[in-house]
Order: structure tokens, then C-alpha cells, then sequence
């Protein structure tokens, strides 16, 4: 079976969707222009890295993990992986994280998306996992530019409602030790950056950023809770990633915040007419992982037969409750309290079960579905005990060994089958 | 202190002897520190007053009860530590150790964290050693703050402050047990010390307490001053940590002879600081060898290869290792560049899985005439 043929398009109920991916197409072309034909100074950064000193110097930034699933979107996962087996680079290689260097290393111009990426300025990474310092540093050498790395110090103060407390008590919840060292690492790296690009930092440019993102954030705040809290759920993940994701990436830009606002008003809209994801909605389902970028239609693929829709996926939810920061006087400190928390918080204990299961009691949530990546320790990791939490909240869940960009292994039937079991046995039985 | 004896025999003789010692110290009133990670500065476990010991994950292979809240891609290692606690193994221990120089360990602490917190295991007291490896004045300075937050926080489980004088001191035995090691090292490469003893002695230099490794480790140099070289193809293996000898003996029936181990549980291990004061630990802990340390991995395995003379270097990782793989093709390639023959073998379980043997033999077999 062809890669193409595993994977299914999803369905959208909202016209803003449609608008968000012509954005971002768009971008990509105008990101394109900007680095490949006018030559512009550009980062390769990771997804938890501070992109708000990028956006505030101008400095066009392409993200990894965007960069990965752009990849996985253009078919090209399986030959990339392929290249990092030809180079030695077999065992539990991070997919999410290595299909970029693998474009790179293949060096093939004609099959890679933009011909390739150029030298870039900088790759910036933040050191979550044992793997990331390697991959970038290869991929730095491979480039023949430099890799800033970030530390991802531990973090031994544990507030287990940090989803309520870290919009205002961030000082508090990510502690004044982690921030002095990041403010610190972030200081460096516009130096850098001011060096190697002649562009100047202002940090009254970032404040306003940052004021900005706010307002985006309290915007996807509130189609958050329309959307996970409201029955029927007015959309689905295939309208909610898209809705936040994309405006995530260009965050505190004009057309981001009016995205948010616009997105908030059709959920609100779709809510005040009661219109659903489906007829009739049977089961809610809480999506735990990142997303499916190979097969977006697994999610649209339990309505009919079951009544089940995914009302609840971490991109929109975790909008508000971590990236919106109150008290911008010190706007570095608050952008590094943003940052350094970004995987913890998702991934770990306390943080992460503590919120999955205050967000599956606020939403209602039936059943859960956890992506489990084989190759991932970073994304598996807390899985098992947010599936005990989730468990003994009374969340059945169900756990999905699959990747979320390589779909080399991924049956779309095979999977949708098991879900559907797994609905039958725990959750419709139940009621019956 | 058991009688010295000329042999410390098994990595899982070490690891019988040190947890009986263990328990011992602590039916004494002794307060005992388990620490795991080659990360763990047991300078200040010691100079805190705790006896500490590296956990084992012993006989530990299947592992229902961590498995229960442990995804698939943690090191056997780790998993089998885990496995051991929520056995109630381990409830002699007041405190354990983790750094953050390895992931699936500093994961680990949060794990552990979690667990007591939920109050499902009763558990030692999870301690963290947040020691950050970049280069440069942030992570050097806040790694500085850290192991100051550290002393302090084993100075609360042991109820003692450590002095200077009491760290240097420390701090010199673990100079001599390094030394102690760097000649076991030297007889290793050399062929009078036998691979499965030396990798039993880095064992015992984790675990078992101070005085009683020296005295061992002594009597195991005197006992094998001659030479015992096979003149047969010289190895290195390379890769995931070995606690048990397996594949050392593997490659011995093979017709190889192993005369190093660049791994976290070999020649890896070893180290101390050269000063005596708490700088001194930051510097050797902030630059030693971890998993999440800088440095070009392919030079360092060729230093140690062309130092220990070796015709080849075996690479074992284990199926979950994210990190080493990525220095392997480096690695190899560098290895090759100089005349060293590499192998890698198939994903390696815990414990050693002689399924390789085969291929290990036909690997040994075509180095065999470089020696003549």
C-alpha cells in the first residue's frame, strides 16, 4: 500500500479553517521567497524554543516540527527515514525531531520541499531528551552554522495546578532559578542574533508582542472552553488544529489575533445555533498526543459509526493556559516562564496527568485516546500514568502505538477498527 | 569488612555483596543513599554522612509492576531500578539519587515523584541533581546554585552539614578509587586482568563502600600481575551500559579478547575531580561523560581505542538507546578510517542475548590473520 493511500482527509464545518490553511500556505510561500530566493537571514529552531525574539527581530524562523510534518504532508517521511538508515542512523531515532536533517543529509534538490534548506543563521534548540543536542548539532555541521542550545533544567518544584496558577504566579510556578537561567540564554542568543544579522532587539517591540499574544490567547481561550465544554462540540480536531496551530505560529502577529477572534466567533456562532460535529453526539473522546499530521481523517472516522468525536485535543486547550503570561514589565522573564515549561508541562508528572484529567472532568470527556510513539521517548513519556489518572477519574483510554509523522506502520483501518472495539467493549457496554 | 578476596567474580556477585552491606549499615542506623546515573556526584552522598551505592536493576528482566506506569522506551536499566522499588527491593534506602544527565533517569525522578505523591508506592525520597553540561557562564553558575541546593537537601535525609575539610576528604577517596580503577583499566587493556573481573571491579567501585572496593581491588591487582594475552584480536565494546559480562564471554569463545569497555558501566565510570573543594566537583561533574555531554563522541572512542590498542570495536545498543545511536555512524566511520574493524551488533536486550554469537564469530574469525 502506498503511503498516500493510508492516509484520509478530514472534514471541516468552518469557513476560518479554510482561511487559515490559504494563510499558511501563503506564508510557506512568502517564508520561501524570503529565504531561499531573496537569500534572508533564517532559524532553524524547535517548537519550545522562544519564537517571540524571532518574530520581534523579523527574523523568518522555520520550526522543526513544522518543517517535519510539512515533510510527512509531501509524502516524503518513508524516503527520509530511509536516508537516516543508509547513513547509519537506524534504532530509536526520533522521527518528529530528524526527518530535517534527513532532507538535509539526503541532499537531493529535486525531491526535497523548497529544493532543501539553505545555510541558516542559527538552529536553536531547546535540550529536552538525550537525541535533540545530537540532531541538531549533526544538522548544524551539515548546514556549516552554528547550534544554540537551550538547557531544559529539572524542575523540582511541582504545582499541580499550574493551568490556573501560571498566567499571573508564573514567577512562582516555573521558579525564579529556571527563569534567571533561560533570560540569561535568551540574552545570549539575541546577541547572536544582532551580530549575525544586523537586525537590533527592542524589548518594547517584544512587550507589545507579547501583549498581543495575550489577546490571541484569551481569544482561544474562550473558543476553548466553547469548544471542549459545550455539547454538542460545535468542531472537531480537524477544525480546531488548524484554528490554533497556524495562528500559534505567527502568535501576537495582526492576522493571527484576528484569526483567534474570527475562529472564536464561528465556534460561538455554531454553539448558539446548538450545530454539532455529527448528528447525534454519542461519545466524547479526548485526543492525548500530537497530531496524526499523516491522517487527519482518523479523526472524523468514529463519527458515523459511533457518535464519538474528538471534542478535546491539547493544541487548543494548552493555548490559554500556557501561553498567555499577565505582568509584562519584565518581558524576557515572561516569555522565558512560557518557554521553559512548554514540554514539561505536556509530557511529565505531575503536570501533565493533573491537567488531562481536570480537563477531561471539565469536557465531559467519555473515553481517551493516547498516542503512544514508538520512537519518542519524549512524547510517550507520562502517558501511562495519565492513562492510571485518567482511569481512575473514570476516562477509559485506549493507547495507540503509531508515529506522528512516519506512517510507515500505520493501517488507517486497522486503527480505526481497534478504536471502534475498544468504544464498543468500554464505553457503549457501559451504557447499554 | 568481608575479607578481601582476590576476586570480585560477578557484576551480580558485587551487587550481592554491596545490597547485604546495605542493609547492614542501615539495621545499624546508617543511613543509606541509592544513586543511579553516571551523573551522581557520591562525593556529597558521602561527605553528607549516607552510604551510598549504585542501585542495581539485578535480576530484574521481566518487569510487570514498573511496566504499569513505565512507556516501553526507558533504558532496562532504569526499568529494572524501578521494577526493584515497587517490589519493596530497595525499602532499606532514605534517600535516592537521580541526575539529570540522562534522560530516562531524570525522568525517573519525576516518575518516582509522581508515586509518592499519589501515595501507590512507598518510595525513598527522590532526590534530583540538577547538573547542566552546555558550555558557558548560565548553565556553569545555575549548575553551582544547584549543587549547593543538593548538599543541603542531603544534609536533611542525613541530619549532617558537611565541612570543606570533610569534602576534600572525600573527595581524595574518590581520587583513589579512580586511580584504583585507571590500573584495573591498565591490566585490562594490558591482558593480566580478565574482562569479566575488570567489569566486576567498576561494578564494585560504584557499590560497594569505600574501603572495602580498595582492599578487593588491591588483592585483585596483585593476584593478576602476569599476563594472560591470548595474542588474539583486541576489542573494545562500545555502546549501552553492561552489567553483566555476556558478551565479554561471547567474544572470548569467539576467539576475541575484550580489553576495553567504552560504556557507562566500563571504563566510562571512571573519574574524579583533581581539586579537593566544591569548584573542583562542579568542573568534573558540569565536563565528565554522560549521555548528555558535549564533546566530539567519534574522538573520544578513537583516543580510547588507539589506546587500547584494539583491531576492532563492537557496537551493542539496547532497542530503546536514542542517544548513542546517534554517534554511532561518526563513530564508525572514524574507527574505519584509522584500520579499526567495527561490528554492530543487533539490537541488544538485557540481559545479553547470545543470539549474535554467530555473527560475532565470523566478524572475530576475519580479524584473526591481522594479528599473525
Amino acid at each position: 500500500m502506498s503511503e498516500h493511500a493510508k492516509g484520509q482527509r478530514s472534514s471541516k464545518v468552518l469557513s476560518c479553517t479554510a482561511e487559515a490553511t490559504l494563510f499558511q500556505r501563503n506564508f510557506v510561500k512568502e517564508l520561501q521567497a524570503r529565504v531561499i530566493e531573496n537569500g534572508e537571514p533564517f532559524a532553524i529552531v524547535q517548537a519550545d524554543t522562544p519564537h517571540e525574539i524571532f518574530h520581534a527581530m523579523d527574523i523568518p524562523i522555520v520550526t522543526n516540527q513544522w518543517w517535519s510534518s510539512y515533510i510527512a504532508a509531501k509524502q516524503l517521511s518513508t524516503r527520509y527515514v530511509e536516508v537516516l538508515e543508509k547513513a547509519g542512523y537506524t534504532g530509536s531515532t526520533c522521527k518528529y525531531c530528524s526527518l530535517g536533517l534527513a532532507c538535509t543529509l539526503d541532499n537531493d534538490p529535486k525531491t526535497a520541499p523548497w529544493g532543501g534548506l539553505p545555510r541558516p543563521t542559527v538552529l536553536v534548540a531547546r535540550m529536552t531528551c538525550d537525541c535533540i543536542q545530537r540532531v541538531f548539532q549533526l544538522w548544524a555541521d551539515a548546514l556549516g552554522s552554528p547550534f544554540y542550545p537551550l538547557e531544559a533544567p529539572g524542575w523540582e518544584h511541582k504545582d499541580t495546578r499550574w493551568f490556573e496558577h501560571n498566567k499571573h504566579d508564573w514567577e512562582e510556578v516555573y521558579t525564579t532559578q529556571r527563569i534567571d537561567l533561560m533570560v540569561k540564554e535568551m540574552d545570549g542568543l539575541i546577541e547572536l542574533l544582532e551580530k549575525e544579522t544586523g537586525r537590533k532587539f527592542d524589548e518594547a517591540k517584544l512587550r507589545a508582542l507579547m501583549e498581543d499574544i495575550n489577546t490571541q490567547e484569551e481569544l482561544m481561550g474562550e473558543a476553548s472552553n466553547l469548544v471542549t465544554r459545550t455539547r454538542p462540540c460545535p468542531v472537531g480536531i480537524a477544525d480546531q488544529m488548524p484554528n490554533v496551530m497556524i495562528p500559534q505560529w505567527h502568535r501576537g502577529a495582526p492576522w493571527a489575533v484576528n484569526h483567534a477572534r474570527k475562529f472564536r466567533d464561528e465556534v460561538k456562532a455554531r454553539v448558539a445555533e446548538g450545530a454539532g460535529t455529527v448528528g447525534k453526539e454519542k461519545i466524547r473522546l479526548m485526543w492525548i498526543g500530537a497530531g496524526l499530521w499523516h491522517d487527519p481523517g482518523f479523526y472524523n472516522a468514529l463519527e458515523e459509526r459511533h457518535g464519538a468525536v474528538f471534542v478535546w485535543s491539547m493544541y487548543l486547550p494548552f493555548a490559554h493556559a500556557k501561553y498567555t503570561r499577565y505582568g509584562l514589565d519584565q518581558p524576557l522573564r515572561a516569555l522565558a516562564s512560557r518557554i521553559c515549561g512548554m514540554n514539561e508541562v505536556l509530557h511529565l508528572p505531575p503536570w501533565m496527568n493533573e491537567w488531562m484529567v481536570s480537563e477531561a472532568k471539565a469536557c465531559g470527556i467519555d473515553a481517551c485516546v493516547i498516542l503512544q510513539p514508538e520512537t519518542n521517548r519524549l512524547s510517550v513519556s507520562g502517558t501511562k500514568i495519565t492513562k492510571k489518572a485518567l482511569e481512575a477519574a473514570g476516562v477509559p483510554v485506549f493507547e495507540i502505538a503509531a508515529d506522528m509523522v512516519d506512517a510507515t506502520r500505520w493501517r488507517h483501518e486497522d486503527m480505526v477498527g481497534a478504536v471502534s472495539r475498544f468504544l464498543v467493549d468500554r464505553v457503549e457496554s457501559r451504557r447499554a | 569488612m568481608a575479607p578481601a578476596s582476590a576476586s570480585f567474580g560477578t557484576v551480580d556477585a558485587v551487587r550481592r555483596d554491596a545490597e547485604a552491606l546495605a542493609q547492614r549499615a542501615a539495621a545499624s542506623g546508617q543511613k543509606v543513599c541509592g544513586w543511579l546515573g553516571v551523573g551522581s556526584p557520591v562525593e556529597l552522598i558521602d561527605a553528607a554522612g549516607l552510604h551510598p551505592m549504585e542501585l542495581s536493576a539485578g535480576d530484574a528482566h521481566a518487569t510487570p509492576l514498573a511496566d504499569e506506569y513505565m512507556e516501553d522506551l526507558f533504558d532496562p536499566v532504569v526499568r529494572g531500578v524501578f521494577e526493584r522499588l515497587l517490589r519493596g527491593e530497595f525499602s532499606y534506602l532514605s534517600a535516592i539519587v537521580l541526575p539529570r544527565s540522562g534522560d530516562s533517569v531524570h525522568r525517573f525522578y519525576y516518575y518516582l515523584c509522581e508515586l509518592k505523591r499519589a501515595g501507590i508506592a512507598n518510595l525513598p525520597e527522590p532526590i534530583l541533581f540538577d547538573c547542566l553540561q552546555a558550555q558557558g557562564a548560565p548553565s556553569n553558575n545555575y549548575t553551582r546554585d544547584r549543587l549547593e541546593e543538593f548538599r543541603a537537601k542531603l544534609a536533611t535525609v542525613s541530619g549532617h552539614i558537611a565541612g570543606e575539610a570533610e569534602l576534600a576528604a572525600v573527595m581524595a577517596r574518590a581520587s583513589q578509587r579512580s586511580e584504583a580503577l585507571q590500573e584495573i583499566a591498565r591490566h585490562h587493556r594490558s591482558g593480566t586482568l580478565a574482562a569479566e573481573e575488570a567489569l566486576a571491579t567498576y561494578a564494585a567501585a560504584r557499590m560497594l563502600p569505600h574501603d572495602e572496593f580498595l582492599a578487593r581491588a588491591s588483592a585483585v591487582l596483585a593476584d593478576n600481575a602476569e599476563s594472560r594475552s591470548r595474542n588474539a584480536p583486541r576489542i573494545v565494546i562500545a555502546g549501552s551500559p553492561h552489567d553483566d559480562a555476556g558478551l565479554h564471554r561471547t567474544i572470548a569463545e569467539a576467539g576475541g579478547e575484550v580489553v576495553g569497555d567504552f560504556h557507562a558501566a566500563g571504563e566510562l565510570s571512571i573519574g574524579a575531580s583533581l581539586g579537593r573543594n566544591i569548584d573542583a566537583l562542579l568542573d568534573f561533574y558540569r565536563t565528565r561523560w554522560t549521555p548528555r555531554s558535549f564533546g566530539d563522541p567519534a574522538e573520544r572512542l578513537l583516543t580510547f581505542a588507539r589506546e587500547a590498542n584494539a583491531d576492532a570495536v563492537v557496537f551493542s545498543f539496547f532497542p530503546v538507546e536514542e542517544a548513542l545511536t546517534w554517534d554511532y555512524p561518526a563513530q564508525a566511520a572514524a574507527l574505519a578510517a584509522n584500520g579499526i574493524a567495527t561490528l554492530r551488533l543487533p539490537d541488544q536486550a538485557r540481559p545479553y542475548d547470545p543470539a549474535a554469537a554467530a555473527q560475532l564469530g565470523a566478524f572475530i574469525a576475519k580479524l584473526a590473520p591481522r594479528r599473525k
